[in-house]
């Protein structure tokens, strides 16, 4: 009788047991079931990284104008700047922040820089007006961890276009200076031909405070200037490529931090 | 429940448990992040989108704006330029432009939008997962309310096959977990069950059976202890054994002793209470009844006395061997002479530790014993001997033996003070021995004699009115001295018993 009751118990906890292992598994799945649907229906707000709307009235926009000064960057800051861009793993986009400049500010920037080519025939002459097919803007950050005012991090990054001439320009926010730049465009509709790389780069990379300390020609079409300090190197690239049999022109200016700088 | 069984389930029950719980907490942990992650994406083609937005806001002018409000012009163009998928709606919120299938219920969304934020929901359209964010692009007084759905379905259909993994997983681990507890449970039980089957002998009477070394663990250890105590039961079930033997054999000698004189008894008073005798016969069977009742007195006086001996306290006093012996022997010599025996004494002078009246019933008794035994020379000597082969371990236990038949403990620590014998350095007795020639004791009777009532020739000692009392008694006595008989014979030409006293070393000096 004690033996059967004792056989009973093992059988009753063997079965709990097994209840508690296969079971489990049906209740976790369940449960994790909930958990989705919960988290699914739920609604939720995003705070935008914004302290003015891209997008003004008039008024606002004059006055945001008005309000924008250029940031002088030091070059050794630019270096760092430059340094962390490179190392910085993701793009973030954002509203422009207190003493950047707005998008139409960029917009305006990169036409009146696109115009001064225009004028000199570097790029074709219909672009002096302004009036492109296409013109995106989008305002980001790195994500990266840093000591420096993030807001130094911000870049325009725009793109126009019109016919066959597509230009990408990246601005930074709080200096207004063009630091990149990749402009391609049909050989026919150019002069750029007609000037050397030197004369390109005072035109597209122009240093009214800074001067230049060096300047390499490394071979043909591609120009280095090392900036006073030497933390940072201009480079010019001009390119003639061949697309479908037509030929091109591909001009990149870009920023590098120098290797050889130590402070 | 066995417990072996109990190992199982309990394990089992915790092992699923933490196992499943851990599975949930990392899943559900997995897919928040996943989802959060998949939100801030959303967000940022939010704000790409919304830039598109602006940008044709500047490029094309307030009046394009107005227009494309309006319903003139085509926002087509500017959807296209945008990342995800995409609706427009105005500040009333009609619908603009939607790149949603129809009947997704976007608009729930644009209730209590601010400039500074957007809100997101999730939302099934189709067959697919779409996670939608909205907010509010402002133009003046006027705006409007972008909204952009981005494709999660990948990160619940990846939940779904970290699910089906986990579940994969968990079950492998279940079932190879479930025979690792069986076999674990009972490699921890089988010394645990060798044990039950060893007690189980020990309890059916089988008190030589041990367990087999288990190693040092708890369980070795209590293997260990268990062996060490059934080895103290085996010894106290066998000193138990032998008590039960000699308490048997006891009562059996007992009434035997009884029976012989009483039958004595009851036959001459019979013969006197039914005829009528000759007065000589009428004396010669008082005496008989006479004799046989002194013998019975003399049986229960001396059972008295080992009783009293087992029970009582006595305390041991200073005297010289030499004196002492040489008194004894003048006692018994008048019975030597009348049995025409042989009796010298040779003692060394020393001095000894002695319960006077007991030791002289001891000596008395081993002297009426070898007269008895037929000799016909009797050797009674005293000397100091060294006792080198005597452990200290072996004086200590018969000193406590004394000290128990004592009954009090304070009784021979205070004599001990007095002598030196229990002094470690000291070890030197005082041994008296007495020799005869008589018949002897066979060699398989030496360790019984001192039983109560066990005679080797039970004929002759009744005889002599014997009862096998007397050397239990001496053994009492020897034990009270803080010693023991030591008996000596081949069973054919005498014996020799030894007895050891303390001495005190200070006052030792050659006797006579």
């Amino acid at each position: 009788m004690k033996g059967a009751k004792y056989k009973l118990i093992t059988a009753a906890m063997a079965a709990v047991s097994l209840t508690v292992a296969f079971g489990g598994w049906f209740l976790t799945k369940e449960l994790l079931d909930r958990k989705n649907a919960e988290f699914l229906n739920g609604t939720g707000a995003v705070a935008l990284r914004s302290e003015q709307t891209a997008l003004l009235t008039q008024e606002q926009a004059d006055e945001a104008a008005r309000a924008f000064k250029k940031h002088e960057i030091p070059e050794k800051q630019m270096r760092e700047i430059l340094l962390l861009w490179d190392y910085g793993v993701k793009e973030m986009p954002h509203d422009p922040k207190e003493a950047q400049m707005n998008m139409e500010q960029a917009i305006e920037t990169g036409k009146q820089w696109i115009a001064t080519l225009a004028n000199r025939e570097i790029v074709p002459k219909t672009l002096v007006d302004g009036d492109f097919d296409r013109i995106t803007a989008q305002l980001g950050t790195v994500e990266i961890q840093t000591e420096l005012d993030e807001r130094l991090l911000s870049r325009w990054m725009l793109e126009y276009r019109k016919d066959d001439v597509d230009i990408n320009l990246t601005i930074h926010a709080m200096s207004g200076e063009i630091w990149y730049a990749n402009i391609s465009m049909m050989a026919y509709s150019s002069l750029a031909y007609a000037y050397s790389s030197a004369e390109m780069m005072a035109l597209m990379f122009p240093r009214e405070k800074r001067s230049v300390v060096d300047t390499i020609d490394m071979y043909d079409g591609h120009l280095i200037k090392v900036l006073e300090e030497g933390a940072v190197s201009a480079h010019l690239n001009f390119q003639t490529v061949d697309v479908d049999l037509t030929p091109s022109y591909v001009i990149s200016l870009w920023l590098e931090p120098m290797n050889s700088y130590y402070e | 429940m066995k417990l072996g069984a109990k190992i199982f389930c309990c394990v089992t029950i915790f092992f699923s448990a933490a196992f499943l719980f851990g599975g949930y907490v990392l899943i559900s942990y997995f897919y928040e992040v996943a989802m959060e992650r998949e939100v801030e994406a959303a967000v940022e083609q939010y704000q790409y989108n919304k830039f598109v937005v602006e940008a044709n806001l500047i490029t094309r002018g307030k009046e394009w704006f107005e227009g494309a409000l309006g319903g003139k012009f085509d926002m087509e163009s500017m959807a296209s330029d945008m990342n995800g998928t995409v609706a427009f709606f105005s500040l009333g919120k009609d619908e603009l432009l939607s790149k949603f299938p129809k009947g997704t219920d976007a608009e729930r969304l644009l209730s209590d939008i601010s400039e500074d934020q957007v809100k997101y929901r999730f939302l099934k359209i189709g067959e697919r997962m779409y996670v939608l964010v909205a907010g509010l692009v402002p133009q003046g007084a006027a705006g409007i309310y972008l909204v952009t759905g981005v494709d999660v379905q990948q990160v619940l259909e990846q939940q779904e096959r970290i699910v089906e993994k986990f579940g994969v997983v968990y079950a492998a681990a279940i079932a190879v977990g479930m025979v690792l507890i069986l076999g674990f449970s009972a490699v921890l039980t089988k010394p645990i069950k060798r044990l039950i089957a060893v007690t189980k002998k020990i309890a059916d009477g089988n008190y030589r059976e041990r367990i087999a070394a288990t190693g040092s663990d708890e369980v070795g250890q209590l293997a260990a202890d268990f062996n060490r105590m059934a080895a103290a039961v085996e010894e106290k079930v066998q000193k138990l054994s032998e008590n039960a033997r000699q308490k048997e054999d006891f009562v059996a000698n007992f009434a035997h002793e009884l029976k012989t004189p009483l039958t004595s008894i009851i036959g001459y008073a019979d013969r006197i209470y039914k005829r009528e005798l000759p007065r000589a016969e009428q004396r010669q069977a008082a005496y008989y009844i006479w004799n046989e009742g002194m013998r019975l007195e003399a049986l229960s006086l001396k059972l008295m006395d080992l009783t009293v001996l087992s029970h009582g306290e006595f305390s041991l006093q200073q005297m010289e061997a030499e004196g002492l012996l040489r008194e004894l022997s003048a006692d018994v010599a008048f019975f030597m002479e009348e049995k025409q025996i042989s009796f010298s004494c040779e003692a060394k002078q020393a001095s000894v530790a002695v319960e006077y009246d007991l030791f002289k019933t001891l000596f008395l008794n081993l002297v009426d014993n070898a007269a008895k035994a037929g000799a016909a020379h009797i050797r009674v000597t005293g000397r100091v001997e060294s006792t080198a082969g005597e452990t200290s371990a072996g004086r200590a236990a018969a000193l406590e033996s004394s000290r128990m038949i004592s009954g009090d403990s304070r009784v021979i620590p205070d004599s001990s003070r007095m002598f030196a014998a229990p002094k470690e350095e000291a070890a030197r007795r005082y041994v008296i021995a007495v020799e005869d020639d008589g018949s002897g004791i066979p060699a398989g009777e030496l360790n019984r004699i001192t039983e109560a009532f066990y005679m080797v020739d039970k004929s002759r000692s009744r005889k002599l009115h014997g009862a096998g009392i007397g050397l239990a008694l001496c053994e009492q006595i020897a034990r009270i001295h803080g010693s023991k008989l030591e008996f000596e014979s081949d069973g054919k030409s005498g014996t020799r018993v030894r007895i050891s006293l303390c001495i005190e070393e200070e006052d030792m000096e050659d006797g006579i």
